[in-house]
């Protein structure tokens, strides 16, 4: 079955890199060797790919590998060295402009990984700053920020993801790209839900400013459920973050406080096929009675059609219709809590009409119920 | 001009990493790069562990017969640049050091005095375009930040 680069689950291709990245010895040699005679260097290395070449350099160059391509993995991690050191002063400056106004702040995705994580800050290439504010404080963000240079990328949708969705962008003059969050993913879709992560939060130390982020095991939470989502970048990079997270001896993950969030949060799925791939692939240590527990979880109808989505169209290639409304509606079934039917689907009513301001209503509700007749 | 005895890393406006023999480091402050050829980085992780430029010149000096004021003047060269650069400063190092760690640096150091060549830094100035370039198609055979000549 051809398989979406898109898709979460890897690509022979980006399993073969990963085990590069991540075993020991022959394991991780011999993958780097295959993946060398099936791949052209120039011209197959998909974004997702291209992102897991700084550990691979440094894992194959522990393990003494000799390959000419080497110097241009080298040249890959001198980059994301450079390019992490300028985006984390970056975020330090943002960081002191909420912080001075008042505004509790976090950090999210790449930065703390890679402080807590990888603990290099040449392994883990990204494109943008994570930061969360509480959706009563993201105004007076959004605000700041404007003061400080940056502009709301989609200022006409502001009013809606500020009712429904979790997050907005925001560019500077270089058009550096800063993400601000008020919740860390769609199905944690209130204020309420969300102050479960600042209450469990961590402090960390971004380019010597005090901040704070998730704890470990609501870090590995968001990775793998935002690994399991439509993504800009093939979402591959969901398995070495899980696996640094999960690895880590000074920061151990709570599975009971993992397990209270997939139940909670609707995520059974995700998780349980997630963390079956890192232990079969990549023997990762995640303990059985934790399995046990997310194997009784007994997902809804909702919980089944995000997860099929989330595998069928991981790729964001939403091109058609149809793809563009099924990729709105489960967008809003994630966000929408445990609803019942009749409930949840007025809500969808809403929310697609605030989505579309009214302009494609009629023709919305006609291929919705197409779609969902379909579904069922 | 004279070299401080004691010199430090310009810390936070510069960070640094030593890996397979090779420094890099940058100047947050002025959006600058610089990489270190091995003995330009075997002096300049001695430098940033122990602070001590004359015990620098001393283990390099060692046994030099009459290439003594040749090495005294190209270390004095480069760690000038260093001070110009503003990567290094006069002062003290605040943080306690390890044993293990001056010992690790100071072997590495001295296995530069018997076969010595000069220590030398390339630096990079354009960071902006550089951090552009695709390192996979963009560049010379030796990575990233050498950039592709123009066919």
């Amino acid at each position: 079955m051809h398989q979406s680069v898109y898709s979460p689950f890897p690509t022979p291709g980006q399993e073969l890199l990963l085990k590069a990245a991540l075993l020991k010895e022959d394991d991780a040699k011999q993958a780097w060797r295959q993946w060398r005679t099936t791949t052209d260097f120039e011209r197959d290395v998909d974004s997702g790919s291209q992102r897991l070449l700084p550990l691979v350099f440094l894992n194959l160059l522990e393990h003494r590998t000799d390959d000419p391509a080497m110097l241009r993995l080298k040249g890959m991690y001198r980059k994301t060295w450079s390019a992490n050191h300028f985006l984390f002063r970056q975020t330090a400056n943002i960081l002191n402009c909420l912080q001075e106004a008042g505004i509790p702040v976090m950090v999210l995705k790449g930065i703390p990984l890679t402080i807590l994580y990888y603990k290099n800050h040449a392994l883990r290439p990204m494109s943008d700053m994570d930061i969360m504010v509480p959706l009563s404080c993201a105004r007076d963000a959004i605000g700041v920020l404007k003061n400080n240079g940056w502009s709301v990328g989609n200022p006409a949708q502001l009013e809606f993801f500020l009712k429904y969705g979790r997050s907005t962008e925001l560019f500077d003059a270089d058009r550096n790209e800063l993400d601000l969050h008020w919740h860390p993913v769609f199905e944690t879709y209130d204020d309420r839900a969300t102050s479960t992560f600042w209450d469990k939060a961590i402090t960390l130390e971004v380019a010597g400013v005090q901040t704070q982020t998730m704890c470990p095991a609501d870090t590995l939470f968001h990775v793998i459920v935002h690994g399991f989502m439509s993504n800009n970048e093939p979402p591959v990079r969901w398995v070495p973050d899980s696996l640094m997270i999960i690895r880590q001896d000074d920061c151990p993950v709570d599975w009971g406080r993992l397990t209270e969030l997939t139940g909670r949060y609707s995520v059974s799925l995700q998780m349980k096929e997630g963390l079956n791939y890192l232990h079969t692939t990549f023997n990762a240590p995640i303990p059985g009675y934790f399995m046990d527990r997310i194997n009784k979880i007994k997902p809804r109808w909702a919980d089944r059609l995000v997860y099929r989505h989330a595998i069928a169209f991981g790729d964001r290639s939403a091109h058609t219709f149809r793809q563009r409304v099924s990729k709105v509606y489960v967008n809003y079934i994630r966000q929408a809590g445990n609803k019942n039917f009749f409930r949840l689907h007025l809500g969808f009513i809403r929310y697609a009409y605030a989505l579309s301001k009214g302009r494609f209503l009629p023709a919305l509700i006609y291929k919705y119920f197409r779609l969902l007749l379909t579904n069922r | 001009m004279p070299i401080p005895k004691q010199l430090k890393v310009n810390d936070p406006h510069v960070v640094h990493e030593t890996l397979d023999g090779e420094t890099i480091l940058l100047n947050l402050r002025k959006g600058l790069y610089y990489s270190m050829n091995d003995s330009g980085s075997a002096l300049w992780d001695y430098i940033q562990v122990t602070g001590d430029s004359e015990a620098a010149i001393a283990l390099l000096t060692k046994d030099s017969g009459a290439e003594h004021e040749n090495i005294v003047s190209s270390v004095n060269r480069f760690l000038n640049e260093l001070i110009e650069e503003e990567l290094l400063v006069a002062g003290k190092k605040a943080d306690p050091v390890s044993e293990t760690e001056v010992n690790s640096m100071t072997e590495r150091l001295k296995s530069f005095a018997g076969d010595f060549f000069p220590p030398a830094m390339s630096k990079y100035t354009d960071m902006q375009d550089l951090l552009l370039l695709d390192p996979i198609h963009d560049v010379e055979e030796e990575g990233w930040p050498e950039p592709k000549e123009d066919e």
